[in-house]
């Protein structure tokens, strides 16, 4: 496979970085000045997206995987016997 | 212009006009696997009627535009959640399995994640295993995608029958390729707005993961999807300086390389 200098990466991607970011604020300013509802509850979701933002500026794994398992749901291993599924073969 | 395979995508949901845009743009060749109607079949009979529809029409509406038609049967992890219906259908899967164009079974797999849609699953693999044929999974979306795949994988692997490269994973993405290929499966990344994957997502994961086993389809359906996905793929890893050849294996070689361990399978480029 090709490699590309990160100069590359950046010539090609910088604008389009630019552009998801501005996105991502204006999104985010869409929910501040929306109006609160009288029986507000706190939304699971809010949680997600906070971490998703915190997880870019981060590196310590790769972002699109760590972004990716914060919007999953857990996997529990002990699923099959819950469901009462027994291991058949 | 390059020469692709559209591994995954649904036909019967599509215009002649996207077959023709199709073949401009280099497709040789497409795999239809069964899926949800986008509404739940009524009967047994429904889906005797769909597999016809997917074994004998659709075939003879893209060869008029040069493309090799292949499928897969099943019923969708939408409907498995009516087990009696799903035995039904399972029991008459066998009726189609003469015909030329198929390939397997598939996509089956899981839709959110439930006890009745494990249940039908597993009665697919055990199908599979009586009849040695391919197995093409569909995993599910969003949120429901990691704990899906990770129960899909364990039962797999619970049924030694199953022999791992026999099986496709399909729509991965960055957080689950890695299970699917370290459990020995091959696996299709889907090019699909907003729920899946885009060119340039799934060009990275080549870049990282590499070649071998991995294929790009469109899943292209009744909802918002692109049945040129693929080209976007190849345009993709051409603008990023990628050889022909590593591209060719990709959307080309490694489709034929899976298909070919199918008996039925003896399509060749030369047809084309
Ligand atoms: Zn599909």
């Amino acid at each position: 496979m090709r490699e590309r200098s990160k100069s590359d990466v950046l010539q090609t991607d910088f604008l389009e970085i630019r552009q998801r970011i501005l996105d991502l604020a204006a999104m985010l300013d869409r929910y501040d000045t929306a109006l609160e509802e009288a029986d507000q509850k706190p939304d699971p979701r809010l949680a997600q997206i906070r971490e998703g933002i915190a997880a870019l500026s981060t590196s310590d794994r790769p972002r699109a995987e760590s972004v990716q398992r914060i919007f999953s749901l857990a996997y529990d291993p002990d699923w099959q016997e819950n469901f009462g599924l027994k291991r058949r073969f | 212009m390059a020469r692709y395979i559209d591994p995954h995508i649904h036909m019967v949901s599509r215009t002649t006009d996207d077959y023709k845009r199709m073949a401009l743009a280099g497709c040789a060749l497409v795999s239809e696997p069964a899926f949800w109607a986008g509404f739940d079949r009524s009967g047994v009979e429904g889906f005797r009627d769909y597999f016809r529809q997917l074994t004998d029409f659709e075939g003879k509406r893209s060869r008029s535009y040069g493309i090799a038609h292949y499928t897969w049967l099943c019923i969708n992890a939408k409907e498995a959640e009516n087990i009696e219906l799903s035995r039904e259908v399972i029991a008459m899967i066998p009726e189609f399995l003469e015909s030329s164009t198929v390939l397997g079974i598939g996509e089956i797999g899981l839709n959110i994640n439930t006890k009745n849609e494990s249940t039908v699953f597993l009665e697919h693999l055990d199908l599979v295993a009586k009849t040695d044929e391919l197995v093409l999974v569909h995993t599910p979306h969003l949120a429901d995608k990691y704990q899906g795949t990770r129960m899909i994988l364990d039962m797999i692997k619970g049924d030694q029958r199953i022999t791992p490269h026999r099986v496709c994973i399909d729509h991965v993405e960055e957080h689950t390729i890695a299970l699917a290929l370290d459990a020995g499966h091959w696996v299709g990344m889907t090019l699909y707005p907003i729920t899946k994957c885009t060119p340039q997502r799934a060009a990275d994961m080549v870049e990282k993961y590499g070649t071998d086993r991995i294929m790009v389809n469109s899943a292209g359906d009744w909802g918002h999807s692109d049945p040129l996905a693929v080209p976007e793929f190849i345009f993709e890893m051409k603008k990023r300086g990628h050889s022909e050849l590593d591209i060719q294996k990709v959307v080309f070689e490694n489709p034929l390389t899976f298909f070919r361990q199918c008996k039925r399978f003896d399509w060749s480029p030369i047809q084309a």
